[in-house]
């Protein structure tokens, strides 16, 4: 669905290049996250995939065709959803979304169908200026949906969104997957991509430092121990034992049995963990 | 080409509710009206008090009139591309089927036909001096290319709707300098050549008696300027926009 080759670009008339031969594939039906800090060039990346920057060096080919050499009929096929949620302010969510919708000659949603499913229904008939960035967020994310696309490329999609409506948004990516559409994301929130994705890129100063999926990534870089908490004595203790013969270790079946066993987990690494060790920075 | 016209469709409804674009809208017909009834009644009032005939200066006012039409409907497509772009809804049509290139083209071919539409009626109906069918035809591609320059102008120019309210005192001067050529004589007045608005107040000043191979190369001289000055900014706008 996705194919990136020794992806280098620099933007017109800087001496710096932004991006030095990044290498990845997606399939279809695959949820892909590029994460990293500001200005790491996931957000370069992107615009590249996306069809906006042009003048890059090595392949990259999006549903089979060349993205330097795209017309705008590859609009048709594609969902954009940027960081920032841009409408016109003086139009309601349906006036909107009903101009964007008339811009594609192809089969598109009905922009209601679209309201209802992330709540703003009731909305519908509201003027955007009027909207919090939470429901601004999730109008941005219909309209990606417009026009039925075999792939979608969210900028922080769950940004600004509180958990109940961060949730319904990951729900929806996800069933985005289920029908087999293909879904980029890039977002610096570790947990969202956790969540959703099935792949990860970490991208750092225009290089892809790791590329994996998470919970490959959690188990190759934790510590292969579970970590036990007990209390006792109104005191809270903690033990930690290997993994390696954790059945057969008394010590810790004899724990178990003994004392009022408040946490047990094992000790994989987070993604921050893995990207601060990988990386040696942190995520802003 | 569809969907650039559902896009006009929706400027229709977005004029309809700003205040300051539907005043845009309406103002040419407010300056067509002052020109078309105004003019001559001041002309009686001066004659008649002052003993000073205006009509010597009707080609001008006919120019100033018809560049102030297209630097009104300039500056209304100017501030919806400036809000476009603030709102950055100008990069999101660049990811959809209709495109940058097909949302420019929009802007500025919806500039270019109000202009048309409303400089047509100014020289047919209000010009204070009769206006042949051949300087018609002569003013009004470079009348119409005045909108696009000045919308550009402001987009090119301006990094946001604020700067470009600024600019447009600016985008005034490019009407009201090279009115003065009207009043200064050659070689002086060559200097004035490289403002686009010079060459219809030349076309003006000529008249239509008898002259129409200066006139014809006055219109195309004067087309160019215009061309190439809309090129240079498009250039301009579009870097910016990367």
């Amino acid at each position: 669905m996705v194919e990136v080759r020794n992806l280098r670009y620099k933007y017109p008339g800087s001496k710096d290049q932004v991006l030095h031969g990044l290498d990845f594939s997606i399939p279809q039906g695959e949820i892909f996250g590029f994460l990293g800090p500001s200005g790491a060039g996931k957000s370069t990346a992107q615009k590249i995939l996306i069809g906006i920057l042009k003048q890059y060096e090595g392949k990259v080919t999006v549903l089979g065709r060349e993205v330097r050499e795209t017309k705008p009929d590859y609009y048709e096929k594609i969902g954009v959803a940027f960081e920032f949620p841009n409408f016109y302010g003086r139009f309601t969510a349906m006036e909107n979304l009903s101009l964007f919708r008339s811009l594609y000659q192809g089969t598109t949603s009905k922009p209601e169908e679209l309201l209802d499913r992330v709540g703003l229904a009731k909305y519908a008939h509201t003027k955007v200026d009027n909207f919090s960035k939470s429901m601004k967020m999730r109008l941005n994310l219909c309209r990606a949906l417009l026009n039925q696309p075999e792939i979608l490329f969210l900028d922080e999609p769950t940004s600004g969104l509180d958990p109940v409506n961060a949730r319904l948004v990951k729900e929806m990516i996800i069933q985005m997957k289920t029908a087999g559409k293909t879904v980029l994301i890039t977002t610096h929130n570790m947990q969202a991509a956790e969540d959703i994705c099935d792949r990860i890129a970490f991208i750092v100063d225009g290089r892809i430092v790791l590329i994996d999926s998470p919970r490959q990534l959690k188990v190759e870089h934790g510590k292969r121990r579970v970590r036990v908490e007990y209390r006792k004595n109104e005191q809270i203790h903690q033990e930690y034992y290997e993994l390696e013969g954790l059945g057969t270790n008394q010590e810790f079946v004899q724990l178990l049995g003994r004392e009022r066993i408040e946490t047990l987990h094992t000790e994989e690494a987070t993604l921050e963990d893995i990207f601060i060790k990988a990386t040696g920075r942190k995520l802003e | 080409m569809i969907p650039a016209l559902r896009l006009l469709r929706s400027d229709l409804r977005l004029v309809r509710r700003d205040a300051m674009l539907f005043f845009y809208l309406i103002a040419p017909l407010l300056l067509i009206s002052a020109v078309w009834f105004g003019v001559p009644a001041v002309n009686d009032v001066l004659i008649s008090y002052f003993a000073f005939d205006l009509s010597e200066y009707y080609g001008l006012i006919t120019g100033a009139s018809l560049l102030l039409v297209s630097l009104i409907l300039g500056c209304m497509c100017g501030f919806m591309m400036l809000d476009e772009r603030d709102e950055y809804l100008i990069q999101y049509y660049a990811v959809t089927p209709l495109s940058r290139r097909g949302y420019l083209v929009c802007r500025l071919a919806a500039a270019v036909v109000l202009s048309v539409i409303y400089d047509a009626v100014l020289l047919l109906c209000a010009a204070p001096a009769p206006i042949s069918i051949a300087q018609l035809f002569y003013l009004l591609p470079m009348a119409a290319l005045e909108a696009p320059f000045i919308a550009l102008f402001l987009v090119a120019y301006a990094a946001n709707k604020v700067e470009g309210l600024a600019l447009t005192k600016g985008a005034g001067l490019f009407v009201a300098v090279p009115a003065a050529a009207w009043f200064i004589g050659s070689p002086l007045k060559y200097g004035f050549a490289i403002f686009p608005a010079y060459w219809v107040y030349e076309l003006l000043k000529l008249g239509h008696g008898g002259q129409p191979w200066r006139a014809l190369l006055l219109m195309l001289a004067g087309t160019g300027v215009h061309m190439l000055a809309v090129y240079v900014l498009l250039r301009r706008f579009l870097r910016r926009q990367d």
